[in-house]
């Protein structure tokens, strides 16, 4: 084996390789955090970002409407008590301008961009078996040579974009969601068509709805959406979130979500029936968010999840004025909250506009886009604008966008052939010193991505400070410990509902990618005891490697021969 | 081996000893009897039925919804009876204890009006032995304490007992033909739940009700209802699925919780939701906020809400404000649940007694003796609560390995590993101990748990051979310590209740149960046994064959439910 010095020098100098202990490829949420972490680790780290800045999805997702569904309260990082005291939000659900105003401001107040490039995207990632490094090149054709290689590239990165053919023909404007322009689109008398009507889709149609000339809704899946009820936060609220924000976080922590919204623990059959409908009726009145605070069953019962489903087909029979429409949104054959439920801003209120109108795809499938709109088996609907919201390749797209390929050549492609598997959504066998952060096989999407960042970017500032503690220079799960984890993650995933609709949950709104339930559904505060528990006992699970030194002065160490 | 007394016989060889017939005893009998042990069941009181045999009490009733308080173990037994209201009567409660004992054929294993006076470990033999009041010696294998938390009244807690010549009763200890108060002078002393409950029920009927407050309880409206047939089928229906959530709450039941922390929420909505939980009664309170036991600011708030309830409710200023408990959090004390206890004192003929001005001095041959007055009373009942939870377990001397006697292993408060087995006291298990969750969780479902899990390790001692098996002082004392932290950790220490002693005279104080949650100690519990059976000491069986029973390693269908 060929065994190279541990350092090179270090050089900026173009086509040469430059040397870091970590590479942090993405500057969302996560890779911000971890940038700061590492660097305050002492670590010659850097960051690539293939935005023009920091923010991540909400960098990208300048769309109309665009605001999370996640209180800001919760939505925001809890490591720093001063970052907490100093940002104030505006709003119980903040708008995407909020949020990328947020990431802004934390980035220059950690001084984060020094150590940002931007508008670079890894393209080529290899592991070096001998040197015990990665190999990272970028597309504006730098080399990294790190030790440590952390991906933070987030779950919705890659939009699936416009899944229909033609578009390249349409005469008129196509806008992707997830890459809107950063200049302000015009839709003011024009015709426009909205593709998608997921989250996204939800949020898209009442705002886009109040500004255009007409408003098409083309609609494949129908969603359940819940009214979000958003406020403004007075000045008293959110001093008194303030002066509790270190408990509050610390309880969220401790939540299945990692948020202080509510969960209960009362199954829908224990509440009589009127009683039920009362508890509902005032959540729909008062905040959809309060839906989560009724029944703990919903997801794991059919038959609790036919009530709550079959109150909110109600309400949209209810809300929308024409029967026909109101018949045509309403979701069937899946359950309620298996498709990642949505928080909306008067949705189902805009089809009773005279400028809306839904085409139900399931009806009259969208079979292509013309020069002049988009022809449905029924007939051809004239444009000006399309949006597509058609989402993304969610979870795992972002990773095997990458060529990665880890020890004995193996692809991450190739590993994750059947769908995504890793160690607590962590670290992959096969695959030493690459670390993920919020991966496919932790909470994910299942929880508040801030508050599962920050622990997975602390995790893993403690495994490499362990390893530096120890001597060791290469860490990697075993296959055993990984199979096992994902055991789990299947075991805990055949109890609940969450596999049975087609999201990108499963994969299945991806043509060809494998129908798999990848996430870990067993509760924020379990995963993260989990991971706690398994670095309290030494990193069981894991094996671990001294440096790449000539034979015969290695000395063992004590990690060594933990597994 | 027989489980048949021999006639004549002055001792008894059986492999189990279960002493109490509540809903503890009951189950464990039956469980030990699936697994073929012989097994006799002592029982003080004429009958089954263990704290609702005892407490006939007017107005008693369950602080548990009545779906929660009941057996999960068997669907027929679920299936088969109907509870007629939410929170059930002790008739109600009594009669299902009967029902089961009917069904299971319980009380052909059963002894009842015999006291267990001791029980001494024979080290040599390996066996219990116990002895009754009667003066028989039944020899067991194991001896399981089911003698629940609240067993032993308090007693000779005032001077001049003996002098009344009126009717005295004891709540506890009620009788079992009818009191009747129409036209007598009516005293109540103790105002905890019981005395909250016998006050409304006596107030109607009584021509003058003096009610003695040494200190105040927080009580909320119990609103309870009626199930109706449909509520009733549909509970049925769902029975194991409501089953399966208990087992997975906090508090072993499908009553609310939540994990919305006080001030994660505006001042007004926190007062709506406090409003609103004060209309719909029964646990609704609980299910509002999640921190109320652990953050003092927030549960003063809801401590003042309350408070401003009572004044709202009790016409007089002056009683309303002796009502008012102050200087203990809410929640630390039992919380009561009542119907119409404030509402009792707007009527002209019902006084409070505030014994903080003017305490009680002695009982008198007229009646009460307080500082400031006598009091001439008809009927005296005394509702002064239990030497509660370590009670019945120093009732009588219980004696183990060397001569070590339980009441010095005692003396600072009561210790041992789980609540269910304690170092030096081989083979003797405890049902609802009180360092499990105890009083903090559903007793039905922790009994339950108990008795399964005292079967598993039966079960498996029989597989492996054993003889006897104990706690190790080591996992007592970390138990111990898990115990002590987390009670640290809630407001629960703070106030002077049975939860912490601090009501009986001599008492060690601090709060002994686990405070952690019925499903983590559930959790806890299946981990130690998957551990190997972690933190327990065996002995082999193999110097003593004999003594083994012959169907110990036959585990019954029961015991390999999923619970």
């Amino acid at each position: 084996m060929n065994r190279q010095p541990l350092k090179p020098p270090e050089t900026d100098s173009v086509g040469v390789p430059r040397r870091l202990d970590v590479l942090v490829v993405g500057q969302g949420f996560g890779g911000m955090y971890m940038l700061h972490r590492a660097r305050g680790m002492g670590l010659r780290v850097l960051a690539i970002e293939a935005g023009d800045d920091v923010g991540g999805t909400w960098y990208w997702n300048r769309y109309p409407g665009a605001r999370c569904d996640v209180m800001s309260i919760d939505y925001c990082y809890s490591f720093s008590n001063e970052i907490m005291q100093e940002w104030t939000w505006s709003e119980q659900f903040a708008a995407q301008s909020e949020i990328w105003s947020y990431a802004k401001w934390v980035a220059d107040k950690l001084d984060l961009r020094r150590d940002i490039t931007f508008k670079t995207r890894a393209t080529v990632l290899a592991y070096d078996t001998a040197r015990q490094l990665w190999s990272v090149t970028t597309d504006r054709g730098d080399v990294f040579e790190v030790t440590y290689l952390v991906m933070a590239t987030g779950p919705l990165s890659i939009p699936k974009g416009l899944d229909v053919p033609g578009g390249t023909r349409f005469k008129g404007e196509i806008y992707l969601s997830g890459r809107w322009p950063h200049h302000p689109v015009e839709f003011g008398g024009k015709r426009v068509g909205l593709i998608g009507t997921g989250s996204t889709g939800v949020q898209i149609t009442p705002v886009v709805a109040e500004q255009a000339g007409q408003l098409v809704v083309f609609q494949r899946t129908p969603s359940f959406t819940l009214p979000m009820r958003n406020r403004p936060l007075d000045t008293d609220f959110v001093a008194q979130i303030k002066e509790h924000y270190p408990e509050l976080r610390a309880l969220a922590r401790n939540t299945t979500t990692g948020g202080v919204r509510a969960t209960s623990t009362r199954p829908v059959f224990s509440v009589p029936v009127a009683e039920r409908e009362r508890l509902m009726e005032d959540a729909w009145a008062h905040s959809g968010l309060a839906f989560f605070g009724l029944f703990s069953d919903p997801l794991v019962n059919q038959k609790a999840n036919d009530v709550v489903a079959e109150f909110v087909r109600r309400k949209i029979r209810q809300t929308v004025d024409d029967p026909a429409t109101a018949e045509a949104l309403t979701p069937r054959g899946y359950p309620i909250f298996a498709r990642r439920i949505c928080l909306d801003t008067n949705y189902y209120e805009a089809f009773n506009r005279d400028n809306v109108m839904l085409v139900d795809c399931l009806q009259e499938p969208i079979l292509e886009i013309t020069e002049r709109g988009v022809r449905t088996q029924a007939r051809e609907i004239e444009l000006d604008i399309i949006i597509a919201a058609t989402g993304y390749d969610g979870l795992t797209g972002a990773m095997t966008a990458v060529d990665i390929t880890g020890t004995q050549g193996r692809s991450l492609r190739e590993k994750w052939s059947g769908g995504a598997h890793s160690h607590l959504g962590l670290m992959l066998a096969g695959f030493p010193n690459l670390f993920m952060i919020a991966g496919a096989n932790g909470p994910s999407a299942l929880a508040n991505y801030l508050i599962l960042n920050e622990q997975n970017a602390d995790w893993i500032c403690d495994c490499i400070a362990f390893m530096r503690a120890h001597g060791h220079s290469t860490v990697e799960p075993t296959a055993e410990a990984e199979n096992a984890y994902m055991d789990l993650v299947n075991m805990i995933a055949s109890r609940s509902l969450m596999p049975k609709a087609n999201t990108w949950y499963t994969g299945t709104n991806i043509p060809g990618k494998p129908r798999f339930f990848p996430l870990y559904a067993g509760g924020l505060n379990k995963y993260l005891e989990l991971c706690r528990d398994t670095a309290a006992a030494g990193y069981s699970g894991f094996r671990f490697s001294g440096p790449a030194e000539p034979r015969g002065q290695r000395e063992p160490s004590p990690g060594q021969s933990q597994t | 081996m027989t489980s048949n007394p021999t006639i004549g016989h002055p001792t008894r060889r059986l492999d189990a000893v279960v002493v109490g017939a509540g809903f503890g005893g009951m189950c464990m009998v039956h469980r030990l009897r699936q697994m073929e042990l012989s097994v006799v069941g002592i029982e003080a009181g004429g009958d089954v039925g263990g704290v609702w045999y005892w407490n006939r009490y007017p107005g008693a009733r369950c602080d548990l919804m009545c779906i929660d308080y009941s057996y999960g173990f068997s669907h027929e037994i679920e299936q088969e009876w109907t509870w007629p209201e939410q929170f059930a009567h002790q008739r109600d409660i009594l009669a299902y204890a009967n029902f089961v004992a009917d069904k299971l054929d319980l009380r052909r294993d059963f002894q009842f009006n015999t006291r267990v006076t001791g029980a001494v470990w024979d080290n040599t033999r390996s066996l219990w032995t116990i002895r009754t009041e009667s003066g028989e010696t039944l020899e067991a294998t194991y001896l399981v304490m089911a003698s629940g938390p609240l067993s032993v009244p308090r007693e000779n807690e005032f001077e001049g007992l003996t002098a009344f010549r009126g009717e005295l009763y004891r709540t506890g200890r009620w009788p079992q033909h009818d009191v009747t108060y129409v036209g007598k002078r009516v005293g109540v002393i103790g105002t905890g739940s019981t005395g909250i409950q016998v006050v409304s029920a006596v107030a109607e009927e009584a021509a003058e009700l003096h009610v003695f407050q040494r200190t105040p309880s927080f009580s909320m409206p119990m609103r309870n209802a009626d199930i109706t047939p449909e509520y009733a089928a549909e509970i049925k229906r769902h029975y194991p699925a409501m089953r399966a959530a208990a087992r997975n709450s906090l508090v072993g039941g499908v009553r609310p919780s939540i994990t919305r922390p006080f001030f994660s929420l505006p001042p007004d909505q926190r007062k709506d939701l406090m409003e609103d939980s004060w209309k719909r009664g029964g646990h609704a309170f609980l299910g509002t906020f999640s921190d109320l036991m652990t953050n003092p600011e927030a549960n003063e708030q809801v401590a003042e809400f309350v408070r401003g309830k009572i004044s709202d409710v009790v016409k007089d200023p002056l009683t309303a404000e002796k009502l008012k408990p102050r200087g203990y959090p809410i929640f630390a004390r039992r919380p009561c649940l009542d119907t119409n206890y404030y509402e009792s004192f707007n009527l002209p003929h019902v006084h409070l007694v505030d014994c903080n001005e003017e305490p009680i001095e002695r009982l008198t041959e007229g009646g009460v003796k307080t500082r400031a007055r006598e009091i001439e009373l008809d009927v005296l009942i005394l509702a002064t609560g239990y030497d509660g939870l370590t009670g019945a377990m120093l009732a009588f001397d219980i004696v183990g390995r060397n001569g070590a006697r339980l009441r010095d292993k005692w003396r600072d408060g009561p210790r041992s590993y789980l609540g269910l087995a304690m170092a030096g006291f081989p083979n003797l298990f405890m049902m609802c101990g009180a360092n499990g969750p105890s009083a903090l969780a559903n007793i039905i479902t922790l009994n339950e748990q108990n008795g399964d899990w005292i079967c598993d390790v039966i079960a498996h001692m029989g597989r492996a051979g054993l003889n006897t098996v104990e706690a190790t002082v080591q996992a007592e004392d970390d138990w111990m310590e898990t115990v002590r932290s987390l009670a640290k950790l809630t407001l629960m220490s703070k106030a002077s209740t049975w939860y912490t002693g601090t009501n009986v005279e001599g008492k060690a104080r601090g709060l002994t149960m686990y405070a952690g949650g019925y499903r983590p100690y559930r959790e806890t519990c299946e981990a130690m046994i998957r551990d190997g059976y972690r933190g327990l000491a065996f002995e082999s069986a193999v110097t003593k064959p004999s003594q083994w029973p012959s169907g110990l390693d036959q585990r019954s269908p029961a015991a390999d439910a999923t619970r």
